[in-house]
């Protein structure tokens, strides 16, 4: 009973009233995913014969979740290229998870801890809701992107078309067969952005806000240049993903990892917070 | 019956805010904590409420010892340093939703203590249109509003005027006559004399004396 008032706490004051976030979350995706029609308008008149049928959703969503291929570091003359979109993206939704928890346990959650009588309670809330809050901010920035490209004609499916490949330059001697659709890629986004969330919150009770939130972001922005294994945020670019690729990173090895990762990261959250020391000062 | 903190020490991050800490409150008694900024006056209050763990000895309860036999003690109202509330809500709704966590009292208590706050049951301002005193009465009105068995106001008075403070000597007589374990601090030491029935002095980090307030120094 106690856990649900805790939940129904966070889900008031962490979600309903955070509305403005995915509000806002969806109208930069929105814009973000209207870039992509620039590039098709400029493509229509370059390049006709890549837009012989009538673009996805699934093309705008690519544009940011693509993010970057493996960059091989060893050959001549090849140049690093930052994923800025899928950068940003990343950026964002972790940051829109950052503040709440911490915030609301140096104010009125202390009350409600005290009273609770329950770290557990709490710790548990916190981390039901950094899945919630990312998963609304994610699917508002789906949303975006899939309204942007209905708006503009796109067909509502989530394959994406022959030429984005080229486009996004990762077409490679070892495409996978079409269709590629991206549903399983946008999970593998999401299961790894609830992971990543968690760590920074659990990390959040080490160090300072800022830097467990740095330290996320350069961990992920590290898989960019690095194409290691345990570099998860691999499994999150479709530039290298098996969709697209063949042999790529599998989604659902990254929904696992993601799994694995969130795992950990509330149990040794827990085990913090269990003997954290609540000063108002947030660290 | 009371809080019984035993040789206590805290260090946070290698510095020592309490050292060897050992004082006991009574119930249905007036504490007052007197002491420098700095001094240890909040340590003191957050080991006690359960916010901190002590990294050295122990805190008694009601004959329950903190940490490891509860998280937290069993019935606690807290005022420290600022008070904190939800911005977007009323004064009413903020005890209300404080109030449900337990549902201990209904909204005839909130109402109540409200008033005796001094502030209006159905004022429809929220709470980040209040004054600093109204919030701070606000917070009060939290502490006691379960009547808890253990009241821990750290500065109270804070922003009160003559009236506010008034309404608050009278509440916590109330408190105690009902048995409440009561600790407070107040940077006034003759208001802090006046509310108190005890006099604890703290210096860095360690309570080196209790005494009666009526025979306690005047400065």
């Amino acid at each position: 009973m106690m856990f649900y008032k805790f939940l129904r706490f966070d889900f008031k004051n962490g979600i309903l009233h955070q509305w403005k976030t995915f509000a806002c979350t969806g109208v930069l995706f929105f814009l973000g995913a209207a870039l992509h029609c620039l590039t098709l308008r400029v493509l229509s008149i370059t390049r006709p014969e890549y837009l012989q049928t009538p673009p996805t959703v699934g093309d705008y969503m690519i544009t940011v979740f693509a993010g970057v291929r493996a960059h091989a570091a060893q050959e001549m003359g090849s140049s690093f290229e930052m994923p800025f979109l899928w950068l940003f993206y990343l950026c964002w939704i972790l940051f829109t998870v950052l503040r709440y928890p911490l915030e609301e346990l140096a104010g009125v959650g202390k009350h409600l801890l005290v009273l609770s009588r329950s770290r557990t309670h709490w710790w548990c809330s916190k981390c039901i809701w950094v899945c919630a809050s990312t998963t609304f901010t994610f699917a508002a920035a789906l949303l975006g992107m899939a309204l942007c490209g209905v708006c503009f004609g796109a067909r509502p499916s989530l394959q994406v078309s022959g030429y984005i490949p080229t486009l996004l330059n990762f077409t490679s001697e070892h495409m996978a067969p079409e269709p590629w659709d991206i549903s399983l890629l946008l999970l593998a986004n999401l299961a790894l952005l609830i992971a990543a969330g968690l760590v920074q919150l659990t990390l959040s009770l080490y160090i300072k806000q800022l830097y467990s939130y740095l330290f996320v972001v350069g961990y992920l922005l590290a898989g960019t240049y690095l194409p290691n294994k345990p570099l998860l945020s691999s499994y999150m670019m479709g530039a290298r993903s098996s969709i697209f690729l063949q042999p790529g990173n599998d989604p659902l090895v990254g929904i696992a990892a993601a799994l694995w990762l969130g795992c950990i990261s509330v149990a040794i959250g827990w085990y913090r917070f269990s003997y954290y020391d609540i000063l108002d000062v947030l660290n | 019956m009371g809080v019984q903190l035993k040789h206590v020490s805290k260090s946070i991050h290698g510095v020592a805010v309490l050292t060897d800490v050992n004082v006991t409150f009574h119930a249905g008694e007036i504490t007052g904590l007197r002491g420098i900024n700095g001094s240890g006056k909040t340590m003191i209050m957050r080991c006690v409420a359960g916010l901190i763990r002590p990294t050295k000895g122990e805190i008694e309860i009601d004959g329950k010892v903190l940490w490891r036999d509860i998280a937290f003690p069993q019935d606690v109202g807290l005022l420290i340093e600022n008070p904190a509330f939800l911005p977007y809500q009323t004064g009413a709704q903020n005890l209300q939703m404080l109030a449900d966590i337990k549902a201990k009292v209904g909204k005839a208590r909130v109402a109540e203590v409200l008033g005796q706050v001094g502030l209006v049951p159905d004022d429809k301002r929220k709470y980040h249109q209040f004054s600093l005193g109204m919030k701070q009465r606000l917070g009060i009105a939290a502490a006691v509003m379960e009547h808890p068995r253990l009241l821990i106001l750290d500065e109270p008075t804070n922003a009160l005027d003559t009236e506010g403070i008034q309404r608050l000597q009278n509440l916590l007589a109330c408190e105690k006559a009902n048995g409440s374990i009561i600790l407070l601090s107040c940077h006034d030491y003759q208001l802090l004399k006046t509310l108190s029935d005890v006099i604890c002095q703290v210096e860095r980090g360690s309570v080196v004396g209790c005494e009666p307030s009526e025979s306690a120094p005047d400065a």
